[in-house]
């Protein structure tokens, strides 16, 4: 494996507070015996099954299919509870909160996907939970803060810098550092200080799991291509981590191209920036020459965010996984295509695999193999498309 | 390091000449250290006083800049024991090596940087300069971690007063004693104390426990008012 002692290659690490090692320390011991637990995983298993509604189809796209004459199925990731991925990762890490007698939760969140999956979960074990999200978020994703409220959550507008993704983050670890003793911070995607990329990949793998069985079932063989977007890293790491030994198999990430490659319009992380360390851990990151954080900007809020979890950056300069970022409008384009062709109205942030999708199939061999991650479903998007 | 008062100056806040006024009147003050922060755009050690301060000063700033006013100072043989804090993206940015063969040059004796903790301490490490790491400690430490981190200490250890960011009120707690306690029983080295001292009293109490202690958010709220203001505030507590 390539993981060792934190890092994936050179990429990793734990570059937080001293005072935080402890809690991350305490986090890794409680993960390690989590995953030897038949109970903890068993419940787990229980709740993927009854309350996500795993395994979620993998549907061939008839109409897209014959359009661009490829074999395009979709892993309907939107069909989950809760209406995305994340809710895969905030089961997993609730019962490793109460395996340590945690009382209390704290989320960050862009999209609002990962708040509603986390104030879920809390609701459903009967937690509290603080979800911080940017305050340019709270408005462009209305309804996932009401939901989040409507579950029980508190939902905390964060009002420095960008009023986005990484502000939240930042506060969540400000409130984890104050509060580690009854505190577990779930946090929402791959990346982040040791142990958190290895955890939450460990609860998305399920989707890659699924998907190379059901792709073997239906069509008899692996897939050429499989594909996903990249914000923080975690559903495209969940469907690529059980495919990396499978040589022939492409794997591509898609990041927010934004509206142009220029200082401050785009998030696309891996394929425009450089290494740097940033809220935990060593990765590609997007910063200026005297090292401030850019500011970023996407359509889709759940990819609008400036860093990048490690093993993604491993991922590339191992040339195992490829990385590419389309732009808003791109994504646009394909949020209205998969609803017009397919009846589907997907995220935001997976329209833009899609709108690669799209691209790529004009360009490789027909009648390919493609599977792309539908990570989330676009009614909460329905005030920006419209 | 001994009964000292260690003011935390954010380099470019609002701009660099105030930052060497600043320096040179805590010179003819008489302080000895400084901790001499790099304005960084997340801080997320910080509470929102130094936090809204470094978007400010990050804007413009960069490190040769800042370098060019220390080496001028020392020819003015203004020489305070300055310990640099960054956090961890503009130090890597610059260039580790740089840094050091730069800023060691310049007065700087110390590096302090709060998101790198001790087990990362790799990416620092560099052979044949003078420049010394200091380590953040906390009560929360368990012993052994502590016990590593002190004995490969050899300038002072920064102990936060309390587990959060800079800026709320600091707390006189026997467990900040205990700690120092525990730091010294394992070596004989300075510690200071910093996080949430806010005034002379706060000063006065912490040095009858520590060797040192960092006053920041209160000096940026003087400055705010005015660079006077911020030299009346060092002098009140000085004097
Ligand atoms: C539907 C959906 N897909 C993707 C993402 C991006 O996150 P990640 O890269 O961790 O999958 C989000 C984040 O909010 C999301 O809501």
């Amino acid at each position: 494996m390539v993981y060792k002692k934190n890092y994936y290659g050179a990429y990793g690490g734990q570059f937080l507070s001293q005072s935080l090692m402890p809690a991350l320390d305490e986090l890794k011991s409680a993960f390690d015996l989590f995953k030897k637990n038949k109970q903890y995983l068993a419940e787990y298993k229980d709740l993927l099954n009854n309350y996500v509604g795993r395994p979620s189809p993998l549907y061939f796209a008839r109409n897209l299919s014959k359009k661009l004459d490829q074999q395009i199925f979709l892993k309907r990731e939107d069909l989950n509870h809760t209406g995305s991925h994340k809710i895969n990762n905030t089961l997993g890490q609730i019962i490793l909160a109460k395996s340590m007698g945690k009382t209390r939760i704290i989320a960050e969140t862009g999209a609002g996907q990962h708040g509603v999956a986390t104030a879920t979960a809390a609701a459903l074990m009967n937690m509290e939970c603080v979800v911080y999200m940017g305050e340019e978020d709270t408005q462009r994703q209305q309804p996932n803060v009401q939901r989040m409220k409507l579950l029980g959550a508190k939902v905390v507008p964060v009002t420095t810098g960008c009023k986005t993704l990484k502000e939240a983050v930042t506060e969540t670890f400000k409130d984890w550092l104050a509060n580690q003793k009854d505190t577990y911070y779930l946090l929402g995607s791959a990346m982040g200080p040791a142990p958190y990329p290895e955890i939450v990949k460990y609860f998305q793998r399920i989707i890659g799991q699924e998907a190379r069985k059901q792709c073997k079932k239906l069509t008899g063989q692996l897939p050429d291509y499989v594909i996903a977007c990249v914000g923080g890293g975690s559903n495209a790491i969940g469907i690529f981590a059980p495919f990396t030994q499978d040589k022939t198999v492409h794997l591509i990430g898609v990041e927010a191209g934004g509206h142009s490659s220029s200082y401050g319009k785009h998030c696309a992380t891996l394929s425009l920036g450089k290494p740097g360390i940033f809220q935990g851990s060593y990765s590609y990151l997007l910063s200026t020459e005297t090292g401030q954080i850019s500011p970023t900007h996407s359509i889709s809020a759940g990819l609008d965010y400036p860093g990048v979890g490690p093993e993604h950056s491993y991922l590339k300069d191992s040339k195992r996984a490829q990385y590419v970022a389309v732009s808003d409008d791109e994504a646009l384009a394909a949020f209205h295509t998969l609803s017009k062709e397919e009846g589907i109205l997907p995220a935001l942030e997976s329209s833009h695999a899609l709108a690669y999708t799209f691209k790529l199939a004009a360009t490789v061999k027909k009648n390919s193999i493609i599977i792309v991650n539908l990570s989330g479903r676009g009614d909460k998007d329905l005030g920006i498309v419209n | 390091m001994k009964n000292e008062i260690i003011p935390y100056i954010l380099a470019n806040y609002p701009d660099l000449q105030t930052t060497k006024e600043l320096l040179i009147h805590c010179h003819k003050l008489g302080i000895k250290y400084v901790e001499l922060g790099i304005p960084f755009s997340d801080p997320s050690a910080d509470g929102p006083v130094i936090q809204n301060a470094a978007t400010k000063a990050c804007i413009n700033f960069n490190f040769d800049n800042l370098l060019a006013i220390l080496l001028d100072l020392k020819k003015q043989n203004i020489n305070l024991e300055i310990t640099i804090m960054t956090y961890a993206n503009p130090l890597y940015i610059y260039g580790i090596s740089n840094f050091y063969t730069n800023f060691s040059s310049a007065n700087v004796k110390g590096l302090l940087v709060p998101d790198i903790p001790f087990e990362e301490r790799k990416v620092l490490t560099r052979k044949n300069h003078s420049i010394k790491n200091v380590w953040m400690i906390s009560d929360n430490l368990p012993s052994a971690s502590l016990k590593k981190i002190v004995s490969n200490s050899n300038f002072y250890l920064y102990l936060v007063a309390y587990l959060g960011t800079t800026g709320k009120n600091i707390q006189q707690s026997d467990s900040l004693k205990s700690t120092i306690a525990q730091v010294k029983k394992i070596k004989d080295i300075p510690v200071a104390i910093g996080f949430g001292i806010k005034d002379k009293n706060d000063v006065t109490n912490i040095l009858n426990i520590a060797d040192g202690a960092i006053i920041g958010t209160s000096l940026i709220i003087e400055l705010d008012k005015s660079l006077n203001s911020a030299k009346e505030f060092l002098n009140n507590i000085i004097l």
